[in-house]
């Protein structure tokens, strides 16, 4: 009964956040045997950590009191450098067959958006308790506090052409999208540092070396067209002669420029603060509290603060996916997708995919790797009345059933017309 | 047709799926902070201005205060009222007068209303108007010519010409006009030069040298004179001022050098008070001071004070002129009042905030002995002061002082909350005293909310022999803060600070020296609930 409602809460997710991850996806599931006119969308979402679990996880995203016991779990698991990271996608693409285009034959044009927003970050074990338990626990100590972070959100608008090539009597596609960026919202941040909180109290000392970037902050929302830039996809596969398939993709190589709206702020100093002075006790109030306003703080210690341009590389993914086919009713992909500048671990994953009927097929997924630790999926698509494809799944089936033991989420799903 | 609505159904199913999305509630954890908030160091200029510390040579303290009780000025001895005075001139038979011809002119005594019997002889006046209308029923333009010539100003005399419009048989010929009379001397002694409070005034009628023709004047039409004198305030006067009986009082004056002591008992060791009487006006005076007392309204106590010049004539000798500048040379008489001829120590213990006071004033008690050479400058009076000196040598207990501070957590409530706590006071004080401190809170409309429990007391610098302080001395004051404080907290406008000092090695005076403080700093160990 559990299971089935979170389950449900799955799907409840993943259709009310509108999430992504379509490519892949869509087209592991059924094969393509003939170049088709067809429009997708495609929603997906995933994150993940190294050390903070999916219970942790579900409250920080979807909000409640985030409890004592939580916080303990994920310090059990807590190392000098954690990672954490999280995606969410929405796709919309629609492919057209041409004969011939170009002086070339079976090739088809590909028009498509898509929104992406990522986050990732790399922190220090104390500044995990820092922030979530404050800085008592550290009295008479030094918190070492490290982070690297990444945000970004951008809209894509893409167009690219995919090749049909038949290799051993079945179709292989090699394909190359381009894509041009609207860059939304971004934000840097690696932070080095240390915070001394004196026994009693009476004294706090930071060292604090950090460079954040950050994008118009003035100007924000799906309208905000705050920087510009430039992706690229490309992908190819290749059959062999027993059927087996091998496919190789980059996906999103290429950078943003943020324009002179953005900000950057710099800072190498030691701050040490006994509280505010104050020359007459006497004459308290609370003006004296907006001296501690974070801007004013930020002020304080930087030694760079100022508004400019700045360019960033895409955290470009590589994927590479064998796919062995056992017989009509199995077949199982091996794979690995890195991500660079993401503070990503490699991932190694295995699917198990099993073909109930030619148009009903079920998915095991099994990997390690990402943001989060072991992943454990499940997957089903059907093909309806010949002019439908419909895929939903996890690579994160685990997180429903043992969330606190889970470190990863994820939800995707599809759905594929033809014409 | 079919892909169509392929189409539209497609779109139809992804619009319904993706159209709603969930606003997610924000997530909340709580944390535990340790953190210094203030940092301050507490003296004496803190709880007392400047203007009523000094220091003595060994470097103690004495406070000084200074007070303004009563003043006698040129309006308590007299003043002149605006007064109207009317001339009527009857021509009393017919004549002729050709254009140009004077036909008439009077010179006459004016008297100015002065009050109180006071005979003037002088005046320079800092302000004030003739208004002067006049009124002819002659039937041609005529030319007035008005001359004040006792009045002066730059060696001129106030001369006016104007013309009269001319009179008919229903309405006479009407001039108004109003003249500044700042800045002149008035010679008040009258044409006969022995008269008071009179000056001279003269008109001139003159046929307009532009009438086409001889004009009749009939017997019995008039010219008519109205001298409204508005606003006179003279710069300096002299003359004999009177033998006057002066009463001021009982009369009460605010003192507000203890309105932040509210509670408590304070022994001084010694007050020194000089009642100092500075005489300004050119009169002698015998001053008798009925009653000298101090109030405290708040607890209802008065002490009268019991010294030898209480119903004892005090004579006052005149000022002098200088005929230079200062004008005027201040006679001065003093009446000390110490503790040892007086009980003025209990009317500053019981932490007065009135004065009152009643005392009799009489003017020339001798008479006219100075010939009408009595004199007042507006701006020079006969000043009474009370100038307290007292060392802070004292022993307090309890001496509670209290103040009201503006406060505010609604800004800090928008991006988490205080759940419980405790604020830490480390203090190192200087004083030689202990104190205890009490923090009430009220809401926006003043309510009383509640006192927040403050555990320890600032204990006291250890003092040497002397009697001064050798070390500071290190206290740890805590205030829990329940759930229901931080509640009460957040709905804080105002904190009522209360300090209670005992002075320590009681029965033995300890004196305050220069130097002294207490540093104070306030750590915060809060739990607090955040929300991202």
């Amino acid at each position: 009964m559990k299971f089935i409602v979170k389950f449900s809460l799955f799907i409840i997710i993943i259709v009310f956040s509108q999430s992504p991850v379509f490519s892949q996806n869509s087209t592991s599931f059924f094969v393509d045997t003939t170049q088709h006119l067809n429009l997708s969308f495609g929603a997906n979402y995933s994150y993940g950590s190294s050390a903070v679990n999916s219970t942790f996880f579900n409250k920080f995203i979807f909000g409640g009191k985030i409890e004592r016991e939580h916080k303990d779990k994920v310090y059990e698991n807590l190392s000098n450098k954690n990672k954490l990271g999280g995606d969410l996608d929405y796709s919309m693409n629609v492919e057209i067959p041409y004969d011939t285009i170009f002086g070339k034959t079976s090739i088809s044009l590909v028009l498509g958006l898509e929104h992406t927003e990522h986050i990732d970050l790399e922190f220090s074990d104390d500044l995990f308790r820092f922030a979530f338990d404050g800085n008592k626990q550290f009295a008479g100590e030094n918190a070492d506090l490290e982070v690297n972070y990444n945000y970004y959100k951008y809209q894509q608008l893409k167009a690219g052409f995919i090749s049909y090539k038949n290799i051993n009597n079945k179709l292989a596609k090699t394909g190359m999208i381009l894509s041009f960026i609207k860059g939304e919202e971004n934000e840097i941040l690696k932070a080095a540092g240390g915070l001394y909180t004196e026994e009693l109290g009476k004294e706090i000392d930071l060292d604090l070396v950090y460079d954040y970037n950050s994008s118009d902050t003035a100007n924000k929302g799906f309208s905000a067209f705050n920087g510009y830039g430039v992706s690229t996809d490309l992908f190819a596969e290749h059959f062999f002669k027993n059927g087996d398939k091998f496919y190789f993709g980059v996906e999103d190589l290429g950078f943003i420029h943020w324009n002179q709206g953005s900000l950057d702020v710099a800072a190498d100093s030691s701050f040490h603060f006994e509280g505010i002075e104050v020359d007459n006790i006497f004459d308290l109030n609370d003006s004296l509290l907006s001296d501690l306003s974070k801007d004013s703080i930020i002020n304080s210690i930087s030694i760079i603060n100022q508004k400019r341009a700045y360019s960033i590389a895409l955290p470009t993914a590589v994927n590479i996916i064998y796919t062995k086919i056992l017989n009509e009713k199995w077949k199982i992909t091996l794979g690995g997708y890195y991500k660079i500048l993401s503070n990503y671990f490699p991932l190694i994953s295995v699917n198990c995919y099993y073909y109930f009927n030619p148009k009903f097929v079920g998915k095991v997924h099994l990997s390690y790797g990402g943001y989060g630790k072991l992943n454990t999926g499940l997957a089903f698509a059907k093909s309806v009345a010949t002019y439908f494809d419909i895929f939903i799944g996890t690579n994160n089936i685990e997180t429903f059933i043992a969330p606190s033991s889970s470190y990863n989420n994820s939800g995707f799903l599809g759905v594929k017309a033809y014409f | 047709m079919f892909p169509f609505k392929k189409i539209l159904v497609f779109c139809l199913i992804m619009v319904t799926l993706f159209s709603c999305r969930k606003d997610f509630e924000q997530p909340n954890w709580d944390v535990d902070l340790l953190a210094p908030l203030i940092k301050t160091t507490l003296t004496l200029e803190d709880l007392l201005p400047d203007s009523v510390l000094q220091t003595n040579p060994d470097t103690s303290i004495k406070l000084v205060y200074q007070e303004n009780i009563f003043e006698v000025d040129m309006d308590s001895l007299f003043q002149i009222p605006d007064t109207t005075i009317t001339e009527i001139y009857i021509f009393p038979f017919n004549s002729i007068a050709n254009p140009g011809n004077s036909f008439y002119s009077s010179a006459e005594e004016r008297t100015l209303n002065v009050n109180n019997g006071v005979q003037l002889n002088y005046a320079l006046i800092e302000s004030g108007f003739i208004e002067l209308e006049v009124f002819s029923e002659i039937k041609e333009k005529i030319i007035i010519t008005y001359t004040i010539p006792s009045a002066i100003k730059n060696g001129d005399t106030l001369e006016l010409k104007e013309i009269i419009p001319a009179g008919t048989l229903s309405q006479s010929g009407y001039f108004k006009k109003v003249i500044d009379l700042s800045g002149y001397e008035l010679d008040l002694t009258g044409i006969s030069g022995s008269q008071v409070n009179t000056f001279i005034t003269r008109a001139v009628g003159t046929v307009d040298t532009n009438a086409t023709g001889p004009v009749t004047i009939a017997t019995g039409e008039t010219i008519t004179y109205v001298n409204n004198l508005i606003n006179i305030v003279p710069y300096f006067v002299r003359g004999y001022f009177g033998s006057q009986q002066l009463h001021f009082g009982p009369e009460t004056t605010n003192i507000t050098a203890f309105n932040q002591i509210i509670s408590g008992t304070l022994d001084l060791e010694q007050v020194d008070v000089n009642l100092e009487f500075k005489n300004g006006i050119g009169v002698d005076a015998q001053l008798i001071l009925n009653q000298f007392s101090t109030i405290n309204t708040n607890t209802a106590n008065n002490v009268a004070l019991s010294h030898s010049s209480i119903g004892s004539p005090l004579n006052l000798n005149r000022a002098q002129l200088t005929y230079s500048v200062p004008e005027v040379n201040y006679t001065n008489y003093n009446v000390m009042i110490n503790t040892s001829n007086s009980n003025i120590d209990q009317l500053i213990e019981i932490f007065p905030n009135q004065l009152l006071y009643d005392i009799n004033l009489e003017v020339n008690p001798l008479g006219n002995i100075s010939g009408g050479n009595d004199f007042v400058y507006k701006k020079h009076s006969l000043e009474t002061n009370l100038n307290v000196e007292f060392p802070l040598s004292l022993i307090a207990n309890n001496l509670t002082l209290q103040n009201a501070l503006d406060f505010s957590l609604t800004s800090e409530s928008e991006t988490g909350r205080i759940i419980d706590g405790t604020l830490f006071l480390y203090v190192t004080n200087g004083y030689p005293f202990n104190a205890d401190l009490q923090l009430a809170l009220y809401d926006e409309n003043n309510n009383f909310l509640q006192n927040l429990a403050v555990n320890n007391q600032i204990q006291s610098a250890p003092v040497n022999a002397a009697l001064k302080v050798v070390s500071k001395k290190e206290s740890l004051v805590s205030i829990p803060l329940t759930g229901t404080d931080v509640d009460n907290l957040y709905l804080t406008k105002k904190i009522i600070l209360s300090i209670a000092f005992t002075t320590t090695a009681q029965p033995q005076f300890i004196k305050i020296y220069e130097g002294y403080s207490i540093d104070i700093k306030v750590v915060g160990d809060f739990s607090y609930n955040t929300s991202f």
